[in-house]
C-alpha cells in the first residue's frame, strides 16, 4: 500500500478497496472523533464513517492532483454527518434542518427562506475569514466556542461582541441585497 | 430583516462551512482512543469477484447474505456495496459487536449457505480485510 498520503488518494479515487482499508486504518480514530462533533453520539460518528468507507467503495471520490489529505478527510466526513443529521430528522419527521435556536424557527419573517438562500453566497463573500469563521462555528458548529477563542486569541466577551457585529453585518448585507431588484 | 429573523432564516439555508474553516477542526480534534471502533468490535472488508457471467448470482447470493447477517445479534451492521470499475467484484463491509458475535456468524447456517453458493460463482477467493487490526 502507497506510503504517502498522496498516492494513498490517487489509490482510492482509482476505486482499490486496499486504500479504503488502509485510510480507516491509518486515520479512523481521528475520522470518528471528527464526526462526532457534528453527530448526537459516539456510535452515530462510527456509522458516519463506515458508510462513508461503503459510499468509497461504490463511487470513488475524484481527488485533485494538490488536494491535502487532512482536507479531504474533513471535508468527506463532514459532509457525510451533516448528510446522517438529516437522514435522523427526516426519519423523526423533523425538517431536514433545525440545529441553531430552533425557538427562533416560529419568527414570522417577511423575508422568503428560498431567496435568502440564493443571495448567502454573495453576502458571506463579503465578510472577513474570521467573521466567516465565527459564524461557520455559531450557525453550523464547524468549531466550538473555545477553538474559536483560542484561534482568533480573544476572550470569551470578545468573542460574542464580535459574533454580535458579524450577525449585524450579514443581517445588512441580506437586507441590502434584498432591497436590490 | 432583524437579528432574530436572520437566525431563523440560517436555519434553513444550511450555512456553507469553507474547507480551511474544516481543517482547523480537523487539526483541533482531540482523538482519545486509538482505535476508531471500542474495544472488541470486529470491522471486516470483503471482497467477492464472480466469474464473467455470474454476477448476477453471486450478487443475488449476497443480497440473501446480507439479510440473514442483519438478523444476528451482535452484528452491527453488514452492507453490499459494487465496485464501479469492475461490475463483477462485490464488497462487504461487516461489523460486529463483539469476536464472539463474529464467531457466531461464521460458524452460522447462512454462512455455509453462501460458502456453498459461491461454488462455481467466484472468479477467484475471496479476501477478507480486518481494518482495525495492526491500526497505528
Amino acid at each position: 500500500m502507497p506510503d504517502s498520503d498522496v498516492e494513498l488518494l490517487h489509490a482510492l479515487a482509482r476505486g482499490e478497496a486496499q486504500a479504503v482499508a488502509t485510510l480507516y486504518q491509518r486515520h479512523g480514530a481521528r475520522m470518528v472523533a471528527f464526526a462526532r462533533r457534528y453527530v448526537t453520539d459516539s456510535v452515530a460518528a462510527e456509522d458516519v464513517v463506515i458508510t462513508l468507507l461503503g459510499r468509497w467503495l461504490e463511487r470513488p471520490p475524484r481527488v485533485r492532483e494538490v488536494e491535502k489529505l487532512s482536507a479531504f478527510l474533513a471535508t468527506s466526513v463532514y459532509h457525510e454527518s451533516i448528510d446522517w443529521f438529516r437522514r435522523e430528522r427526516a426519519q423523526q419527521g423533523q425538517p431536514p434542518r433545525s440545529r441553531v435556536n430552533e425557538v427562533s424557527a416560529v419568527v414570522k419573517t417577511p423575508v422568503a427562506r428560498e431567496s435568502v438562500g440564493a443571495r448567502l453566497p454573495d453576502a458571506l463573500a463579503r465578510l472577513s475569514p474570521d467573521e466567516r469563521l465565527l459564524l461557520e462555528s455559531h450557525y453550523m458548529q464547524a468549531l466550538t466556542t473555545e477553538e474559536c477563542m483560542e484561534l482568533l486569541g480573544i476572550g470569551r466577551a470578545a468573542l460574542h461582541q464580535r459574533l454580535h457585529r458579524a450577525r449585524v453585518r450579514l443581517m445588512a448585507l441580506l437586507s441590502e441585497e434584498e432591497a436590490q431588484p | 430583516m432583524n437579528l432574530a429573523e436572520l437566525d431563523a432564516l440560517m436555519v434553513s439555508p444550511e450555512m456553507p462551512v469553507r474547507a480551511e474553516t474544516l481543517v482547523q477542526a480537523w487539526e483541533l480534534t482531540e482523538v482519545r482512543r486509538p482505535n476508531a471502533l471500542p474495544a472488541g468490535q470486529v470491522l471486516a472488508l470483503i471482497t467477492m469477484r464472480a466469474q464473467a457471467g455470474m454476477e448476477a448470482r453471486l450478487a443475488s447470493a449476497a443480497r440473501d447474505f446480507v439479510e440473514a447477517t442483519s438478523g444476528l445479534s451482535g452484528a452491527l451492521g453488514s452492507t453490499l456495496h459494487r465496485s464501479p470499475t469492475d461490475p463483477r467484484t462485490l464488497y462487504l463491509i461487516e461489523r460486529f459487536a463483539t469476536a464472539e458475535s463474529f464467531e457466531r456468524h461464521m460458524g452460522s447456517d447462512y454462512f455455509a449457505k453462501f460458502q456453498a453458493a459461491q461454488a462455481g460463482l467466484l472468479a477467484e477467493p475471496v479476501t477478507a480485510l480486518f481494518l482495525e487490526r495492526g491500526n497505528t
